[in-house]
């Protein structure tokens, strides 16, 4: 009887540590109104690697440099400014 | 802080679909998915005007409110964006999105959804930035590259305007002002809620004189 006790009493340990594992861990990382989300995390546009393709003059992490592309791009949309 | 939006002048809009066509060339859209399309209304008949649609990135998005499965986030440039591992394709986003932005592609036969596929605003997905991955699953990432949406920056007659909302509202302002006419902004109210109203200044009241009970 005694080794059925031993082996009833690991199991459920098992069993306990393998529905640990199943438990759902929060992702938050942004929300829309009350809405969490679960996705994954995202990063932001102005911490990207330059590629080839990048424009503007700004160094990965440099926010204010970016949001200063970001409106010297935009200001190209703006023909009075264009043909002055 | 950059609060990024579309702007679609009615008054410029010509149909011409090159926003269309720049967003499906960008990144490589499959076919029966539109992210982007132009919207024409009294089409023949005088007073035709033409509008070119895709998500608005509203700023109380309700096709995140009715996603089971919360699988929208909005960056801090305020793109509403969506995790593709996560969508299940239901479809609710659709039946809520004011705009008619959400797109399923056919994954099967018997009219089976794929995932949910929707402008990005070119800013990507939930996947390292730039890379093949995010490119594969939600096109490519022009906002990290330094640049604006393809649509926009492609429209020939400047009638979308992409990029801050204030920098493209003081674009529109001056064309309006300089035109005389189409103030209208087409989607704003729906995707941004009602402008601001201006506070009335609050006139001071006057303190009524107190009656003691005995």
């Amino acid at each position: 009887m005694k080794p059925h006790r031993t082996l009833a009493i690991a199991a459920a340990i098992v069993g306990a540590l393998a529905l640990a594992a199943c438990s759902e861990r929060p992702t938050a990382t942004a929300t829309i109104g009350e809405k969490t989300y679960r996705g994954k995390p995202d990063t932001n546009p102005w911490e990207a690697e330059r590629t080839v393709f990048s424009a503007g003059n700004f160094a990965p992490g440099d926010r204010a440099g970016w949001e200063e592309a970001m409106r010297k791009r935009a200001q190209a949309q703006n023909e009075f400014q264009r043909i002055q | 802080m950059a609060r990024m939006k579309f702007l679609c002048d009615a008054e410029r809009c010509i149909e011409c679909n090159g926003c269309v066509t720049a967003c499906k060339q960008e990144h490589e859209v499959p076919w029966g998915v539109n992210r982007r399309r132009v919207v024409t209304i009294n089409d023949g008949v005088p007073g035709e005007r033409s509008i070119s649609v895709a998500c608005m990135h509203c700023s109380d998005a309700p096709c995140a409110a009715v996603c089971p499965v919360d699988c929208f986030y909005r960056t801090d440039d305020g793109v509403v964006l969506h995790d593709k591992d996560l969508c299940i394709g239901c479809g609710y986003c659709f039946y809520a999105c004011p705009f008619g932005a959400p797109q399923f592609p056919q994954a099967g036969a018997f009219g089976l959804r794929g995932k949910m596929d929707k402008c990005t605003f070119c800013a990507g997905g939930p996947e390292r930035d730039t890379s093949q991955v995010e490119f594969t699953k939600y096109g490519r990432n022009r906002l990290a590259e330094g640049k604006l949406p393809a649509c926009a920056e492609m429209c020939a007659t400047k009638a979308l305007l992409g990029g801050d909302g204030d920098v493209i509202a003081d674009i529109y302002r001056t064309r309006v002002l300089s035109r005389g006419r189409g103030a209208e902004v087409w989607g704003w109210g729906t995707a941004y809620g009602p402008p601001p109203q201006r506070q009335q200044p609050q006139q001071p009241q006057q303190q009524q004189p107190t009656q003691r009970r005995s």
